[in-house]
């Protein structure tokens, strides 16, 4: 099944950046088995955003780290996760580092982490080039090229200069110039805008958008806010306990929320204009696949939730204008 | 909103500054709050808001400028206590770990109130249901509670001495989308059910938009806009505040436009 995947996509379009398609993943913790995620299928297109958005425990992190290889300490795994026509589960340890190293990169919620503190920005910044073969003159060449591009002063002086010489918006800035210095097919970038300031996160934003939009890679922006990744993505998928529960163009998510979490997700949120409406906050706390209920793992915090929703996990099946896993997507409108 | 034109003033700020060496983290801030109203306090990093709380509630001094409590009888920091109580944005870090909730609940009701266990015990519980937690959660450590459920019990302690006023600093911003909804309807029922008031120091617009009636935009130590909440964030006067508002997302997000209103700001600074 994973050869299949692999070159049927590699003759139609020359490999998406992602595809990740039944990706399930148990871990082993004190001698109990615990699931993670559960049949989980997505795709990032060239040149596409895909927002993936979920609370604690839906295992949103877990899904983008997948892309890199990097699955948590002991876990089984199965399904398929095909980056750039290369399938990442099994993959050895240099396919992992060659993938690594040249067609997917990844941007963290804390730049001070993705970075040395004791070598120079140069270093960081050339690093990856340099491992690719480049010679040390044109790394530094490009690497300037790439500070200028996200907007930092002086590009030539700061490869000199160090980590905490950068406030967080800035060094982010710098960590997304390494992370698109290699010219990746697929960047993955989890909360990368979380820690920021608002203000600093719009200008965030639209840098990542615009070499997003220059360089026509695939990305991944994982969040725990819908309307920054409504904002910004042209498609959403919304996880919970470890299942895809929605997923649709972003402005259909966002106007037209079919299960009834993204419903509860958008009512959750204050609105910024408009009457100044009451919350409708969903009762209970999110889960983990591991403590959720059988049947819809929503079905305890659900409004609408009638006996057969227990009976079985609903699978995702098109509802207007999104694709939905619940067995009566949007009734609760109509209520 | 018309709540906040009624009421005694309960805390008057004035000229308040706060210098850390020769850094200027408060610049002559003043403010004052009405009995049952709510001031947000609106500001990024670097903006002052959280030492400003702090010099509320006394966790730090004022270089200069005072706070007053007016009609406040009590006196000393134990005065000061049984009128303003403090919320942080990480509810673990006040959390004694070898107590039990309902211990933590029972501590402050024993240090200002002259009371039999009985009574202590019987006012613990009405502050566990009224946050919506269990006996048995009371029962329970903090770490073995859910980030939302520890900040209901920071909550329900804070209460239990029926302060005057409650100073709540980034309280809801590390919790759950759905769970910060919850906290926040919590909040909102507590004052119009008590007449508290609230100081709310936070970054997130929308959020202070739901919880606040009055607000102050703070920027490098100093208040940029203030006025009531709905007023100024349907019409805000400051191009800092309007770069505060555009860079918030939504659909359809221009930001072209966050871009001018940052050139625009930056302008200024340089004519000023």
């Amino acid at each position: 099944m994973m050869s299949t995947a692999t070159n049927s996509s590699a003759a139609a379009a020359a490999a998406a950046p992602l595809e990740i398609s039944g990706l399930s993943i148990t871990v082993q913790v004190d001698g109990e088995s615990r699931p993670l995620l559960d049949k989980v299928s997505l795709s990032v297109a060239k040149g596409e955003i895909v927002g993936l958005v979920g609370e604690s425990g839906s295992g949103k992190s877990v899904t983008s780290r997948s892309a890199l290889g990097l699955f948590p300490g002991h876990a089984i795994t199965t399904g398929s996760v095909v980056v750039d026509g290369v399938e990442v589960i099994g993959a050895s340890a240099a396919q992992l580092l060659e993938l690594r190293r040249t067609r997917a990169s990844m941007i963290f919620q804390d730049p001070r982490s993705s970075v040395n503190p004791v070598r120079r920005l140069g270093d960081f910044l050339t690093e990856g080039l340099r491992a690719r073969g480049v010679g040390r003159a044109e790394a530094n060449r490009t690497a300037i090229g790439l500070l200028e591009e996200v907007g930092i002063r002086d590009p030539a002086r700061a490869m000199r200069r160090f980590p905490h010489e950068f406030s967080g918006g800035m060094l982010q800035r710098i960590v997304i110039a390494g992370a698109l210095s290699i010219g990746p097919r697929l960047v993955l970038a989890d909360e990368a805008t979380t820690a920021l300031d608002v203000t600093t996160q719009a200008e965030v934003v639209a840098l990542l958008k615009r070499l997003q939009a220059e360089s026509g890679t695939g990305m991944l922006f994982v969040t725990h806010d819908l309307e920054l990744a409504a904002a910004l993505c042209d498609r959403i998928v919304v996880m919970y306990a470890g299942r895809v529960v929605e997923t649709g163009a972003a402005s259909a998510i966002f106007a037209e929320p079919q299960h009834p979490y993204t419903v509860g997700l958008l009512g959750s949120n204050p609105r910024l204009t408009g009457e100044r409406a009451t919350l409708t906050p969903i009762v209970g706390r999110p889960l983990a696949l591991a403590e959720a209920p059988a049947g819809c793992a929503f079905r305890d915090r659900c409004p609408i939730a009638v006996p057969a929703c227990a009976t079985e996990v609903p699978a995702l099946r098109p509802s207007r204008a999104t694709e939905v896993a619940c067995i009566m997507p949007g009734d609760e409108k109509a209520a | 909103m018309s709540d906040s034109q009624n009421g005694e003033t309960v805390l008057r700020a004035t000229g308040l500054s706060k210098l850390f060496k020769s850094t200027v983290a408060v610049d002559d801030v003043s403010f004052s709050l009405k009995r049952g109203s709510s001031l947000g306090v609106v500001g990024e990093s670097g903006s002052g808001k959280s030492t400003t709380a702090r010099m509320i509630v006394g966790l730090e001094s004022p270089s200069s400028g005072s706070v007053e409590f007016p009609g406040a009888t009590g006196s000393g920091r134990r005065g000061r206590a049984r009128l303003v109580q403090m919320i942080f944005q990480d509810p673990f870090h006040s959390f004694d770990p070898r107590i039990t909730i309902a211990e933590a609940l029972e501590e402050p009701l024993r240090l200002h109130f002259d009371w039999s266990r009985e009574r202590r015990q019987a006012r613990v519980a009405e502050l566990l249901d009224q946050v919506g937690l269990s006996t048995r959660q009371g029962g329970a450590l903090p770490r073995t509670l859910s980030g939302g459920q520890r900040q209901r019990a920071a909550i329900a302690r804070a209460l239990g001495i029926e302060p005057a006023i409650l100073v709540l600093d980034e309280a809801v911003a590390a919790l759950d989308v759905s769970i910060q909804a919850q906290v926040l309807v919590l909040l909102d029922n507590i004052r119009r059910d008590t007449g508290m008031s609230y100081v709310f120091v936070s970054h997130d617009l929308a959020v202070v938009r739901y919880i606040t009636t009055d607000v102050i935009v703070m920027r490098s130590g100093r208040v940029v806009e203030a006025g009531q909440t709905e007023q100024v964030l349907a019409d805000p006067q400051h191009p800092y505040t309007r770069l505060l508002l555009d860079s918030v997302p939504r659909p359809g997000w221009d930001l072209d436009r966050v871009r001018r209103g940052r050139l625009e700001l930056d302008s200024m600074k340089e004519t000023s």
